[in-house]
């Protein structure tokens, strides 16, 4: 099947064709359930998360301008529907001291990995990223996971790029923390 | 490689690794429901304003032609020196007959197409 740009499948849907926005769907609905998921970490409310963005993103089409590209216009819209959603929650998270993120040895925990198998390492990386606050654990995942740049992330966020960097150096240096913290526990 | 490099790389694998949630099978067929759902309401909207729009319109347009004739003198119709009103009244007539046929046979043919 020919694929078309989504400029073209905007262009068609903004014109009345509703149907064109299954393909829409069918391109980014993985990458958004994805991220819902990973950021709630249930399936049924990443579903819904992942169902409201898409209405979200059908109402305002026409207000999409084309300033940025359509995957950083979705991801920004699914950034803050699942940011506002676990906000109701008022869980509170784990504070890390200061010293063991500035004292960290990422050799030391990169040596540690090392020694246990790929599934263990799968079990300590989900573990770690679950005490990590939602909003430090999406933008770590649009970093590795989803690839994106920092100017993207600064852009999907509406942070500065120098946060962004700020923020990124903070998080890597607590998942290594938590990591180093969470195969200990495991091993013991 | 310096120890940054390296460092990102140790996290770079482990998320590369990291298997990715499938989306359940009926996403699609949901969210496609709301979304034609969504679309029909924003036609109906739509075309609510249009209504709306047509209706001020046209009343403003009546408000001025009143306005013009209380304000700027212009001279009154009088019914009795049109002879020819009943003619008139009658193609008046024909042209909303013409326009109520018009509007029934599109909603029939809408009825049997969207039917198909």
């Amino acid at each position: 099947m020919e694929s078309y740009s989504d400029t073209y499948y905007i262009k068609r849907i903004q014109e009345g064709d509703t149907t064109a926005y299954t393909c829409i769907l069918d391109k980014y609905s993985r990458q958004v359930y994805s991220l819902a998921f990973k950021v709630v970490r249930n399936k049924e409310d990443a579903e819904e998360l992942a169902q409201d963005v898409f209405l979200k993103a059908f109402k305002h089409l026409n207000g999409f301008k084309g300033d940025s590209s359509f995957s950083t216009w979705i991801y920004r819209i699914a950034y803050n529907t699942a940011i506002s959603y676990t906000r109701k929650k008022r869980q509170e998270w784990l504070a890390i001291d200061e010293a063991m993120i500035a004292n960290v040895a990422e050799e030391e925990v990169a040596g540690a990995l090392e020694q246990t198998d790929s599934d263990r390492q799968m079990e300590i990386l989900d573990k770690a990223l679950a005490q990590l606050p939602p909003d430090e654990r999406a933008l770590i995942l649009f970093f590795y996971t989803e690839g994106k740049s920092i100017d993207e992330i600064a852009s999907i966020t509406a942070f500065s790029v120098s946060n962004v960097k700020t923020k990124l150096h903070r998080i890597r240096k607590k998942l290594f923390v938590l990591i180093k913290e969470t195969g200990r526990i495991g091993n013991e | 490689m310096n120890k940054d490099e390296k460092r990102e790389d140790v996290l770079k694998d482990l998320f590369n690794r990291a298997p990715r949630e499938e989306v359940p099978v009926d996403f699609r067929q949901k969210v496609m429901q709301q979304i034609y759902a969504e679309s029909v309401r924003i036609k109906k909207r739509n075309e609510r304003i249009g209504l709306l729009s047509i209706i001020t319109a046209s009343l403003l347009i009546i408000v001025l032609a009143v306005a013009s004739i209380i304000y700027l003198g212009l001279p009154k119709i009088e019914w009795a020196s049109l002879p020819s009103i009943p003619f008139y009244l009658y193609i008046g007539a024909l042209a909303l007959l013409l326009l109520f046929g018009d509007y029934k046979l599109r909603e029939s043919y809408k009825k049997k197409h969207s039917r198909l």
